[in-house]
């Protein structure tokens, strides 16, 4: 490095460049703040699609006997029609009884809902 | 190789002399000086949160993050580079203002490898070894580039300085 280059380099050290803002530990940039958003509104999104699923999932609508809300397994059982019941009883009344009997080996019964067999039969 | 790592105060010091210079290289990139600022800001607070480990030379890490933050940057904003810089790279110690735009210029038309040496070297106060290892150059290549720069530079800021 000769004396013209060290000259020079004296002359371009009298340009200083600006400085950043002060840093501090609990800062977050414009970056992270993005980020975090961004986050915030996935996490947000699904909650809203979750409540949307769960709203339009089409609720028993009282027309069957509601023989059970679960299964032995513990998955959601189906609800046995009352119009279907009602013509098996009239038309096949074996039919009926094995047909119920074989939906109750995978049901227990609703001891809740107003039209749980429980109530119906204490009614009876 | 993962140096020890660095205290508050260690990145504190770091900060206090290099950030000006990175500041500077990061907009030669990014012509936004916010978005600069943030580039900076973001590399330091990975390191104070302790997310990343820094090699035993930090400035040559430094340099290497905040290139490849501004360039992630650069490649996402593109289309939001017409909102220039108002604000100049540069302040003169006597208020050269005209020169200040002038440097800013020059320096901005530089091939990037030889603006990168420049700026560590000048305003970074690095050696043309530690240059050398940041750029990941051999030490005859970055001396080289510094020449061609420095010629280049003295040839576009001749006007100014026949006044000083």
């Amino acid at each position: 490095m000769d004396e013209y280059d060290n000259a020079f380099e004296s002359y371009l050290r009298q340009f200083e460049p600006r400085r950043p803002g002060a840093l501090t530990h609990g800062q977050t940039t414009p970056f992270l703040r993005l980020r975090r958003l961004a986050a915030a509104v996935v996490v947000m999104m699904f909650i809203g699609a979750s409540i949307l699923l769960v709203r339009q999932k089409p609720l028993p609508t009282g027309g069957g006997v509601n023989t059970a809300r679960f299964s032995a397994q513990g998955q959601p059982a189906s609800v046995l029609p009352m119009i279907q019941l009602t013509q098996l009883a009239l038309e096949n009344p074996t039919g009926l009884d094995a047909s119920l009997s074989e939906a109750s080996r995978s049901m227990l019964p609703d001891f809740q809902a107003a039209r749980s067999t429980l109530r119906v039969l204490a009614k009876e | 190789m993962a140096g020890p790592k660095l205290s508050a105060a260690d990145i504190g010091q770091l900060y206090e002399q290099h950030g000006a210079a990175l500041l500077l290289y990061a907009r030669s990139f990014v012509v936004d000086a916010a978005v600069g600022e943030d580039l900076v800001h973001e590399v330091f607070l990975k390191l104070l949160r302790g997310e990343t480990t820094v090699p035993d030379i930090p400035l040559a890490y430094l340099y290497r993050a905040v290139r490849n933050a501004a360039l992630n940057t650069r490649r996402d904003r593109r289309s939001h580079e017409a909102h220039d810089n108002e604000i100049p790279w540069f302040q003169h110690r006597e208020g050269k203002q005209e020169e200040e735009l002038a440097l800013q210029s020059a320096l901005g038309e530089l091939p990037e490898d030889q603006r990168a040496i420049v700026i560590m070297r000048i305003w970074g106060g690095m050696t043309l070894e530690e240059v050398a290892d940041a750029t990941e150059a051999p030490l005859s290549t970055a001396a080289s580039r510094y020449r061609y720069a420095l010629e280049k530079l003295r040839e576009r800021l001749k006007p100014w300085r026949r006044l000083t």
